[in-house]
């Protein structure tokens, strides 16, 4: 224990006190601040986040409502508005029941920001009261989320809706959402986040585990240790367990910077995140660390010169920050995509922004990755162990 | 006297890669680099393994000092078996080789206490051990300076006083005053000299052949990984008036 400890303590004398090793534990941090305010002040140039208050909403609604008086859903949307301070004038525009197909395509080009269709029957509520059959009566309401308004007016209309029992809304349709994928700073982070994370913490390994485990190999300085009493099983986790803790504070550095860098990067909009959720980043991005850091330190190990390491390490640096934006492209979450190393740790830190992945998910995930990590350090033993490889 | 070392029949081979083998053009993809090598060493004698440049003399000190482990045969110190009981072993061994060097980003005094630390020193031990030892060296006036910045000279001495941190009882040298300068150089067989009168065990390793007149009290031939001839200095010296005259009207037609 007593020898672990003296290692791990040569590791951070090491970096503490040169300042171009602090440089290349700290940089990282320093410059994810930068990037993201900079990336900020750009996505609040984009103006994404507002309807003028003058904007005069399209509602399109089937005429099978059961009275010539307008809905009251949407007599309740004119007075919120009025009442939150919007001055333009809401267009209700009733139309055939045979002619949704037509206003859905409206509403996909952008002429209409909402369609409401009612099911049959539904005017029965306003002459029977709220039914008690257990069919209750419908309401559709299609939006375009790649426009602002119309996403915005969904999301009042629903709102509105859901003080009724006495219908169902959005039962018949899969998916009320006739445009594309909406632009939110969720879908944002979604796919920054786990690439950010995967760039800066492989990072800070390559700048760590080469130097001190190749880089001793190379200068010559690890025979010295070898030929004292110490056991390489010791040599090897008191290395590892304090290249992971640089590299825990190399990464924690990196977090500050973008917990600085959030209130520029936000602007007015709101990220949402459950305390649930950040333990689930905190454990994703330690075991994402832990198997990064015994991984580069396994080639470290291998590796006869630094050069020799980066050379190895460099381009799977490349590899891995592509790896990292892929489930932007493909649909990653069926789960036995959870059995991919790297990649499932990806999707879980992913999935904190966008579509949820579920617990077992996330358990697999991790579990693998720990294990990965603890395979890696099985190995770099086995490596300090061969004198092939450690005096080729 | 008493035996502090006993190499007993000891060979080594290493593996080679089809481009290694190339290399050197041979077919086989295996080297012996030390062939069946006996020898003994005792308490407060020098003995000096002789041989020229790859004739395995830095395998053999290696296998001695555990960095690596025989292909056959067996190494004993103070009776034990190098290869069971390494890690308590590893202790009694004071090594240095040049491929053997100091981390350059810290002073010699960190330096000893990290090693004293691995030796299993305890804090007082590691603090007397290192007044004692860098006053003998003269490291006082740069234990705090980092290796990097220390002149040749003074590098020598830090890794001279590291080899000695747990006070070994025996003492491998691998060709100690390769690249010194004539001060240096004596300042190293002085020591070399003094452990000996302490009744250290010592094996040194050279292709100097006046280091062996002047130093050792034995001295092992070593030539393509053989063991040759092992006789005393002083008979050698008195049959043909120095080492070097043996080793040449012995084996100059050889190599
Ligand atoms: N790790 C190794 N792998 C392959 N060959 C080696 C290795 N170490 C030494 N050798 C070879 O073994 C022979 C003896 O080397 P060495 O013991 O360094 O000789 P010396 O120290 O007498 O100059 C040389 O031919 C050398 O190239
Ligand atoms: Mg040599």
């Amino acid at each position: 224990m007593k020898r672990i400890w003296a290692i791990a303590k040569k590791e951070f004398r090491r970096y503490f006190t040169d300042p171009r090793m602090l440089a290349a534990l700290f940089l990282p941090g320093i410059l994810i601040f930068l990037i993201y305010t900079a990336l900020g002040n750009f996505v609040q140039g984009l103006d994404i986040g507002s309807v003028e208050p003058d904007y005069s909403y399209r509602i399109a609604y089937s005429d099978n409502y059961g009275s010539e008086e307008e809905p009251a859903l949407l007599t309740a949307f004119s007075s919120y508005l009025a009442s939150s301070g919007h001055t333009g004038e809401s267009v209700f525009l009733p139309y055939e029941p045979a002619k949704r197909g037509e206003m859905l395509s409206d509403l996909a080009e952008g002429e209409l920001d909402i369609v409401i269709s009612f099911s049959e029957g539904f005017e029965s509520i306003l002459e029977e009261g709220p039914s008690l059959s257990p069919t209750r009566p419908n309401v559709d309401i299609y939006y375009n989320a790649s426009h602002q308004a119309s996403e915005q007016a969904y999301s009042l209309l629903l709102s509105l809706t859901g003080v009724y029992d006495a219908y169902t809304v959005n039962a018949s349709i899969e998916n009320p959402n006739v445009g594309g994928e909406s632009f939110t700073m969720n879908s944002l982070f979604s796919f920054l986040f786990p690439m950010i994370v995967t760039s800066l913490l492989f990072s800070s390994c390559l700048s760590i585990c080469p130097e001190s485990i190749a880089g001793e190999k190379e200068r010559g300085t690890i025979a010295s240790i070898l030929i004292t009493p110490i056991r390489p099983w010791e040599l090897a986790t008191g290395k590892i367990v304090s290249l992971s803790v640089l590299a825990v504070l190399s990464g924690t550095v990196s977090a500050l910077g973008l917990i600085a860098s959030l209130p520029t990067m936000l602007g007015g909009m709101s990220i949402s995140l459950s305390p649930i959720s950040i333990a689930g980043l905190f454990f994703a991005v330690v075991s994402l660390l832990l198997m990064m850091v015994a991984g580069s330190s396994l080639v470290s190990a291998f590796a006869k010169t630094i050069k020799e390491a980066t050379g190895y390490l460099g381009p799977l640096t490349a590899v891995l920050v592509i790896l990292a934006v892929l489930p932007m492209a493909l649909d990653l979450t069926p789960i036995w995509f959870a059995f991919v190393p790297f990649l499932n740790v990806i999707v879980c830190m992913s999935s904190v922004f966008s579509t949820p992945v579920s617990i077992l998910y996330w358990a697999i995930s991790i579990v693998e990755s720990l294990l990965i990590a603890g395979f890696f350090l099985f190995l770099t033993v086995r490596l300090f162990r061969s004198e092939r490889a450690m005096f080729g | 006297m008493e035996v502090c070392l006993e190499a007993i029949h000891l060979t080594k081979r290493f593996p080679l890669s089809s481009r290694q083998a190339r290399e050197r053009g041979i077919s086989s993809r295996e080297l012996t680099a030390v062939d069946d090598v006996s020898f003994q060493v005792e308490r407060g004698e020098i003995y000096a393994l002789l041989g020229p440049n790859g004739a395995g003399k830095t395998t053999c000190l290696r296998m001695v000092s555990s960095l690596i482990s025989p292909t056959s045969g067996e190494i004993k110190i103070d009776g034990k078996t190098l290869t069971k009981e390494s890690d308590s072993l590893r202790g009694k061994i004071g090594f240095l080789t040049s491929e053997l060097k100091l981390d350059p980003f810290f002073s010699p005094s960190y330096t000893f206490s990290f090693l004293a630390t691995l030796y299993g020193l305890s804090e007082e031990e590691s603090k007397r051990r290192k007044r004692e030892v860098f006053a003998r060296f003269g490291i006082d006036g740069f234990s705090e300076t980092r290796i990097k910045d220390l002149s040749t000279g003074m590098k020598q001495k830090a890794s001279l006083a590291m080899s000695v941190v747990a006070d070994p009882e025996l003492i491998v040298y691998d060709e100690p005053t390769n690249g010194l300068d004539i001060v240096a150089s004596r300042d190293v067989e002085d020591f070399i000299r003094e452990e000996k009168s302490s009744g250290k065990a010592i094996v040194i390793s050279t292709h100097i052949f006046s280091l062996v007149d002047k130093l050792a009290d034995r001295v092992g031939f070593l030539i393509d990984g053989k063991l040759v001839l092992e006789e005393s200095v002083g008979e050698l010296v008195a049959r043909y008036g120095s080492v070097e005259e043996a080793f040449f009207s012995l084996y100059g037609g050889r190599k």
